[in-house]
């Protein structure tokens, strides 16, 4: 069992509603991880036994340590099941994700406290958000509900980082992104087990970076729902290093007419590394002239290494502007290897610097360079020369 | 009349609608197996009625067994999730197992639904070839071209006969091979077809032998390549060359409407086989079609398909690429032009030794509210070095009510490998109409040569009375379409 069930049932007696978390847990005892034989072809992505042999705990426990990571942003630290630097509610709801959705989605809304986030200034507002987990075979969970109005921008990044093997971070988020508002989104996941769920319904400009390394075991479902003449920008990758399972799912729902999408979807895999990057479009009848792009890249590194792309495309309607994909998994390109060492580049110099250029991007945010960084030296993928 | 053996007129019925609610009822999980069992029996589909066939038939202990076991399977395996509801709400006729061939045909022009009549006036199909197309007579009348073919054939040392008669007279290989290569066990209509199988044809092809012309089984073999649930299990042996063609790209009149077929390709080493499938059969059909091929050392598969016709179409080519430099290529049309049509197919590729490579270019053509449904596998074994695949799936729509839908999958297990993907979902390009147009090409002229000129590709592989037939066909189906906005 991925929870023992004592230890939630006790833990739910700290809420106000017992009876509608009570239904949760139950709700999630029921559901199945995965509805299997739903495709011809392939099965599962996530392994989810690596969840289920957890057997997590569940009680209170209070902040030990803060440290302040982004001066420049109004931070709000989670440890365990406790939250900093914010008012906190007492619902097991989501705005836009229901329990049924998924087993661990019910499960985290049993078991999680809510966090609301409201941006309505046209002023840029900036919020870091840190989870981490530091008790041994606990779940931390979180529910936070963002809601961007109309003509505000928000710059948000949710980290999640955490040294402790046995313990599990499970976060559900929503983003409702109104007309005529900006919002940056980055999701980076440095932690050994991670369940996560993103809902965003968007009707304004959404650009999400969706980052997740370092994983025995993470599961990141990140879903779009785009509203008329809306425009989402996304940059989902991996990477994957020793043992580690990572299975990132985007998609994006295009609802409203003349929407875009535009996604990119990269993956490392090195050592025994099992890294799977899914990205799913859909173009629904009524959104019409809408246009969507998602192009997965995948570097396998390693003899043991294995990675998986598969961007799917559903159109169900004939008046699209321009509906694509495109996938490809390789080692890194000799040529442009050769086409370094020509220019003087050791050839371990040479794929230090195409790996490098080929995970980071320009838009990331420094944080995220550092881990990237960090990442890549730490495992050796690229060796500093 | 159902479930009762009717040996006086030698005909078992098994009510196909009934195996078809049952097994989405059974996927909605609102049938237990036992239920599902009972519903079975009901339909006419029971152990007693195999084992009555299989003992008319006279065949072999071990073929039985293989036909029970698959009902056993059959029962077992849970209905795949991507089975459409939908199935069950077209009325697909009683399947009708007749130990006498002949009685199964339609008996006259008058049963031939008039749309059908109609186009092979249109195409100009010779009127000899009319009654063959529709199943008014068993052989086709041109047949002294044929027998020249099988003559040709059998000095070779070619063996091509009636998967059946293939049971008693060469038990020994088709043992060794029948359902090796697609195992029953892989989904429940896998493991029906295992059940009820008949028809079908056999090819062995000697070592070093090479057939320049390609061999038309349709033509060659007669009705018995157009049954319910024919298997055609083909092995060319070393340094062989082979194209097969099935079907035929005029449009067919199949009375019975459930097609569950499986086809068998082993290319050993050196060999070559090329399998063409063109099915333009008759709206009122659901086809399921469990197409598998094994290319060992430096063997090549080829397949080429086209899916035209029927209502709702099933059909994923694939080959498991198992020896050292073994190649594969798939390439699919498939033409979605009603409304509620559903055309699924994709390709799998197997890497499974080293250097081995694929290519899959699907082209789908959907209009008047058809879908279209790719749906890939992509999957490098480790150890398979220095492997290469490549797949293409592009869809054009030409009109709004239409539905592509592209789920492909590439699983790489090997560092050594290139794998790479690539989708396109448009419609009709407004500007080359235009273009066309302006040069006084009519408009319906003008879709038609884009769309041609979209399968190219795929046209390109056909031989030329095929490809020309296949033109006159979409030109034929692009009628339907109302203007272009």
């Amino acid at each position: 069992m991925i929870i023992n069930f004592s230890s939630a049932q006790k833990y739910i007696y700290n809420f106000e509603n017992k009876i509608e978390r009570q239904k949760l847990l139950s709700l999630s005892e029921f559901l199945p991880y995965q509805i299997i034989h739903d495709s011809p072809t392939v099965k599962h992505y996530t392994d989810w036994n690596e969840y289920d042999k957890l057997n997590l705990d569940i009680y209170p426990s209070s902040i030990t340590r803060k440290e302040l990571l982004l001066s420049d942003y109004k931070q709000i630290y989670i440890q365990n099941d406790s939250i900093d630097g914010i008012e906190v509610f007492d619902e097991p709801s989501n705005m836009l994700i229901k329990p049924e959705e998924h087993k661990l989605i019910a499960l985290t809304l049993a078991l999680s406290k809510k966090i609301k986030i409201d941006v309505k200034d046209s002023q840029l507002q900036k919020i870091f958000i840190y989870h981490t987990v530091t008790e041994k075979n606990y779940i931390s969970p979180i529910n936070i509900e963002i809601n961007v109005n109309e003509d505000a921008t928000l710059d948000m990044i949710y980290l999640t980082e955490s040294q402790v093997e046995s313990s599990l971070i499970s976060s559900v988020i929503s983003l409702n992104i109104k007309r005529g508002s900006q919002t940056n989104f980055t999701f980076i996941s440095n932690t050994p087990y991670i369940y996560s769920y993103i809902k965003a319904k968007c009707e304004g400009e959404l650009n999400s970076i969706i980052f997740a390394t370092k994983s025995k075991m993470a599961h990141i479902e990140y879903t779009t729902i785009l509203g008329k003449e809306a425009r989402s920008l996304f940059n989902a990758k991996a990477i994957g290093a020793e043992g580690n399972k990572i299975d990132i799912k985007v998609s994006v729902q295009h609802e409203g007419i003349k929407s875009y999408s535009e996604g990119y979807l990269k993956s490392i895999a090195s050592d025994k590394a099992l890294v799977v990057v899914r990205g799913d479009a859909s173009i629904n009848e009524a959104a019409l002239d809408s246009s969507t792009s998602i192009i997965g890249r995948a570097y396998i590194l390693g003899k043991e290494a294995k990675a998986i792309v598969a961007p799917m495309l559903e159109v169900k309607t004939g008046k699209v502007a321009m509906a694509k994909h495109s996938a490809s998994v390789s080692r890194v390109p000799e040529d442009l290897i050769f086409y370094l060492q020509n220019r003087g580049l050791s050839r371990k110099e040479a794929e230090a610097l195409l790996i490098k250029s080929f995970i980071e991007d320009e838009k990331d945010p420094q944080i995220l360079r550092n881990i990237i960084e960090k990442i890549l030296t730490e495992s050796k993928i690229i060796v500093s020369v | 009349m159902i479930g009762k053996l009717k040996m006086q007129e030698e005909k078992f019925s098994i009510d196909i609608n009934e195996i078809i609610n049952a097994a989405i009822e059974a996927k909605n999980n609102s049938l237990t197996q036992a239920e599902f069992h009972k519903r079975i029996v009901e339909s006419g589909l029971s152990k007693d009625v195999i084992t009555e066939i299989s003992k008319i038939k006279k065949e072999p202990e071990w073929m039985l067994r293989l036909r029970l076991k698959s009902l056993e399977l059959f029962e077992k395996l849970p209905t795949p999730n991507w089975l459409p509801d939908f199935l069950s709400e077209l009325d697909v006729s009683k399947m009708e197992i007749y130990i006498k061939p002949d009685v199964e045909r339609a008996s006259s022009w008058d049963e031939i639904p008039p749309e059908i009549r109609k186009y092979y006036e249109q195409l100009g199909i010779p009127e000899s070839e009319k009654k063959f197309l529709a199943g008014l007579v068993a052989t086709f009348e041109s047949e002294a071209i044929y027998s020249n073919v099988k003559q040709e054939l059998a000095k070779k040392g070619v063996i091509m006969m009636p998967t059946e008669e293939a049971i008693q007279k060469y038990p020994g290989i088709i043992k060794e091979y029948f359902t090796r290569i697609f195992p029953v066990s892989e989904h429940k209509f896998a493991a029906l077809h295992g059940a009820l199988w008949s028809g079908g044809v056999f090819v062995y092809v000697p070592k070093g032998t090479k057939i320049a012309t390609p061999v038309e089984g349709f033509f060659v073999i007669g009705s018995e390549m157009e049954g319910q649930f024919e298997h055609t299990l083909i092995i060319a042996d070393e340094d062989s060359y082979i194209h097969f063609i099935e079907g035929c790209s005029a449009p067919q009149f199949k009375r019975f409407s459930f097609h569950d077929g499986m086809v068998e390709l082993y290319a050993k080493r050196n060999a070559y086989i090329k399998f063409t499938t063109v099915q333009n059969w008759s709206r009122n059909v659901i086809n399921f079609n469990n197409k598998r091929a094994w290319a060992d050392e430096n063997a090549t598969v080829e397949w080429v398909e086209g899916s035209l016709g029927s209502k709702y179409s099933f059909t994923y080519p694939s080959t498991i690429l198992r020896g050292r430099n073994a190649t594969s290529t798939s390439l699919v049309v498939t033409l979605a032009s009603g409304e509620g049509e559903w055309k699924d197919s994709g390709s799998k590729m197997i890497h499974a030794a080293p250097y081995t490579k694929s290519k899959v270019i699907s082209k789908n053509i959907g209009f008047n509210g058809g879908v279209n449904v790719y749906r890939g596998l992509i999957k490098v074994n480790k150890g398979a070095v220095g492997s290469k695949a490549f797949v293409k799936c592009d869809s054009l729509m030409l009109d709004e009510k239409t539905k592509a839908y592209t789920f492909p999958h590439n699983q790489v297990f090997e560092e050594d490998a290139d794998v790479a993907h690539e989708a396109h979902t448009f419609r009709m390009n407004e500007d080359q109409l235009f273009y066309l147009m302006n040069r006084g090409i009519d408009e319906k002229e003008a879709i038609s040569m884009l769309v041609l000129g979209f399968i190219d590709e795929i046209m390109k592989e056909l031989p030329f009375e095929y490809a020309a037939m296949l033109n006159k066909v979409i030109k034929l189906e692009l009628d339907k379409l109302g203007a272009v906005a």
